[in-house]
């Protein structure tokens, strides 16, 4: 049975509509209806979540953004149910999954394809793609972003300061950044950032000078710091961040747990439907 | 040898130091500091601000910086103009470039005997 938990946050009401009967012909087209609840101020992912376990629901579908996901993934913890995901615009995960739009959505689910994806997990709060620190992000969406002078002003700006963790328990490492990131997955991988390679992909950026700030933006707002000269690059399965104490680790631009903090990576822990053009 | 570096999956910066065993299962290049071990099956690349002092054990290396300790290589080693290596080396073969430091033993594993061919 499928149940589908549709959480409207980031869309206006005529919008939602426009959607949710999208969400209904899809389904019905694929045969994969089931259950529609939808996410309120006094119905939250959690409790729905609960609600669709006790009723034995053996596929819990998430209709949102990455956040849905996330919180989907979140409340369901380690138990054994299968995730779908129906991203209802395009969203990194969406696309890391091979999702685009609805309609594929509502295909892939019927297709079943059942993939076994790592998770991140930071102070007991999963991730499926990447935790970030530091480097300031702005919103947005493609090219458009590379020219956010407030982008450039900040990166500029940016104090570096010391970072120290430990790593599976082997060696302790230092070193001065302006931001980093924990990947677990991404929809840009070229060979890091793989969700079923059992390790985590820790990128750290130093200082850069202005014209490596405006050379490298595109790779700065891609999160690709591994292309620009002077980045660190290690993988990992357990990372132990002791110093800066109440840096905010961020996933998907909301903060989810500060320094000092564990991250380590969930080998399989996730058990998703994925579409035929997934990135791994 | 040029290839070493081409995509290291592992990369220590200039201003990142390391205490303890750095381990990896793919190419390592490191410009920063480590103490300790250091343990890859691939390539190592060691650049010329780089300071070791670990003992190495790598697939292939090459080293532009300097190294305080043992230097184990299954397959080649070259030691760069600006490398500088303090301890003994191991390897399959070896390159030292004019104006490298190398202070220590040399063992190689011996080629194999050439046949002559017979007529």
């Amino acid at each position: 049975m499928y149940y589908y938990i549709v959480d409207p946050q980031k869309i206006p009401q005529r919008e939602f509509e426009r959607v949710q009967n999208l969400l209904y012909s899809s389904v019905s087209e694929y045969r994969v209806s089931g259950e529609v609840v939808r996410v309120t101020g006094l119905r939250t992912i959690n409790q729905l979540v609960e609600n669709a376990l006790s009723h034995g629901a053996k596929t819990i579908v998430a209709v949102g953004s990455d956040d849905t996901l996330n919180d989907v993934i979140n409340a369901v913890g380690r138990r054994e149910v299968v995730i779908g995901f129906v991203p209802i615009f395009p969203t990194e995960v969406g696309k890391i999954l091979g999702i685009k739009s609805i309609e594929q959505a509502a295909k892939t689910l019927g297709g079943r394809r059942i993939a076994e994806l790592d998770l991140g997990l930071v102070n007991k709060n999963f991730f499926v793609s990447k935790l970030s620190f530091g480097v300031y992000q702005p919103a947005g969406t493609g090219w458009m972003k590379s020219l956010d002078y407030k982008f450039f002003q900040n990166m500029v700006n940016m104090p570096s300061f010391d970072v120290k963790f430990s790593v599976d328990g082997k060696y302790q490492a230092s070193l001065k950044v302006i931001g980093g990131m924990i990947v677990n997955s991404r929809d840009n991988a070229e060979g890091l950032a793989n969700p079923t390679d059992g390790v985590l992909d820790v990128l750290l950026l130093s200082k850069l000078s202005k014209w490596d700030v405006f050379k490298f933006r595109k790779e700065i707002i891609s999160g690709d710091f591994e292309k620009i000269p002077g980045s660190s690059v290690i993988h990992v399965s357990r990372l132990e961040i002791s110093t800066p104490v109440g840096l905010p680790l961020k996933s998907a631009g909301r903060v989810i747990a500060k320094t000092p903090a564990v991250i380590e990576v969930m080998p399989k822990a996730l058990k998703i439907i994925v579409g035929k053009e997934r990135k791994f | 040898m040029a290839r070493l570096d081409a995509n290291p999956e592992t990369i220590v910066s200039s201003s990142m130091r390391i205490d303890g065993e750095l381990k990896s299962n793919g190419n390592i290049k490191i410009d920063g500091m480590v103490s300790g071990k250091i343990h890859t099956s691939h390539d190592l690349v060691i650049g010329p601000s780089a300071q070791i002092d670990a003992d190495v054990i790598a697939g292939n290396a090459m080293i532009g910086g300097a190294v305080k300790g043992n230097v184990t290589v299954k397959g080649a080693l070259v030691i760069l103009e600006t490398g500088k290596i303090l301890g003994n080396i191991s390897c399959g073969s070896l390159g030292i470039r004019e104006g490298a430091y190398f202070s220590g033993n040399c063992r190689m594993a011996e080629p194999k005997p050439i046949t002559p061919k017979t007529e």
